[in-house]
């Protein structure tokens, strides 16, 4: 009893003894961490106009077709994939994936009373946002957490369809990138077809469940 | 042996969990820099300071009006020395491409990103933030960002003094010097950054958790 306790008491500390388990704190900087540097990426992008893949892609074609802030189309476009990602993914990935979205849409809109961009050259809001999304990503989803959307539908079509989900992710993604020609200027989708890239190689290149070990 | 099926260790992709290729640290090292430069860019925007080696770079920029870039780099050379004896060429190596591209990303950030007002406490929250999250890409590809953290552990080993305890030191000095260059409410912000980005550190950079060596 005592030593369950003991147990009980370090699983909230700041430091695991676990290396396979993160405690609630450490779960909960990093969600922090991860949607901060996610929000400012797209705060970045949205400085110069680009766009991202995914559901924050879909926020932003209706940001710049309707002039809506982006903030609040973020989670309005994710709404939808929570009860694919209960069913799917179980309860604790879906809140910590509704909390992660809830800070990036928070955060995007209330960046800019606090941070002023004179200027930004497109190809650094392509590489910096690229890679601050990604990275933003990369920590969500080493603490289980995402930012919603469409890799949950990919995987549930995977699942019922016998679709291959990375198929339908770079579909979806391809189908962003072609609405944003009606939207913005060719140059500007190069930009944000760059931006893509560089976040997607990122995440293909860092997150190996076999490299960051922590089971859940 | 560290490949296990024989591939290249050059690709994107190294099939072994232990190691990382070539190009993988070279990502993480040019990703990990970028991520810096943009930090220090958000510190410097709002006249912040933090610790170590950045921290003097900083001092001098605000008090002789040397750029920061520049600072940074000659600060850290007389680090490398001290690092090839101690932590190997590799790592030497490494760190100095991570303090020159940081250098140098810093200096010419300014022409592309021109940041026209930032808030001190976001600037530190995000400028933390975002240093902290560099350093732990560095250290986990076995690079870092120089500096006092070599001094620290060639001490321990030369005279027995707790490194832990002599970095603090260093950057208690770097920050009473900060007291002839800023303003109280910049001083609080620079801890909150300091604090923010060691705490990134120290919570996640843990061996046990990301294997690779």
């Amino acid at each position: 009893m005592a030593e369950e306790k003991q147990v009980q008491r370090r699983n909230l500390g700041f430091y695991s003894a676990d290396p396979s388990q993160h405690t609630p704190v450490e779960d909960v900087q990093g969600m922090i961490i991860g949607a901060m540097t996610a929000a400012l990426g797209l705060y970045l992008l949205n400085q110069v106009g680009l766009l991202t893949s995914g559901t924050a892609g879909v926020a932003f074609l209706l940001h710049y077709k309707f002039g809506l802030p982006f903030g609040v189309l973020f989670f309005v476009v994710n709404l939808p994939f929570y009860y694919l990602s209960f069913k799917r993914l179980g309860m604790a990935f879906s809140v910590k994936t509704f909390a992660a979205i809830v800070m990036v849409s928070v955060i995007t809109e209330i960046e800019q009373q606090f941070l002023l961009i004179q200027y930004l050259h497109p190809l650094w809001a392509a590489l910096l946002g690229g890679i601050l999304i990604g990275y933003g990503l990369l920590g969500l989803y080493r603490h289980r957490a995402s930012l919603g959307g469409i890799g949950i539908l990919a995987i549930y079509l995977q699942d019922r369809f016998k679709i291959p989900a990375g198929l339908v992710q770079l579909a979806f993604d391809l189908c962003v990138m072609l609405a944003a020609f009606f939207v913005v200027s060719p140059e500007t989708v190069m930009w944000s077809l760059l931006s893509a890239v560089v976040l997607n190689l990122l995440l293909a290149v860092n997150h190996r469940s076999d490299r960051y070990i922590v089971v859940r | 042996m560290a490949n296990v099926d024989g591939k290249s260790p050059v690709g994107f992709w190294a099939s072994s969990s232990e190691r990382h290729s070539i190009l993988e640290d070279v990502q993480g090292i040019a990703a990990g820099s970028m991520l810096a430069a943009l930090g220090v860019t958000l510190l410097s925007s709002a006249n912040l300071l933090i610790g170590g080696t950045a921290g003097l770079g900083f001092l001098l920029r605000y008090s002789a009006g040397i750029s920061f870039g520049t600072a940074f780099f000659l600060l850290n050379l007389p680090f490398y020395w001290l690092a090839y004896k101690r932590l190997g060429l590799v790592f030497t190596v490494k760190t100095f491409a991570a303090v020159a591209l940081t250098s140098v990303l810093t200096g010419i950030l300014p022409q592309l990103i021109g940041i026209e007002h930032i808030q001190p406490l976001v600037a530190a929250l995000f400028g933390g933030l975002l240093i902290g999250c560099a350093m732990l890409i560095l250290f986990r590809h076995r690079a870092s960002l120089g500096g006092f953290g070599i001094l620290a552990l060639y001490l321990q080993d030369r005279f027995g003094w707790r490194a832990g305890f002599v970095q603090l030191g260093l950057d208690g000095v770097v920050l009473a010097l900060s007291f002839f260059v800023a303003s109280p409410l910049i001083i609080v912000c620079s801890i909150l950054a300091a604090v923010t980005l060691n705490m990134t550190l120290a919570i996640n950079h843990r061996t046990d958790r990301y294997i690779v060596r």
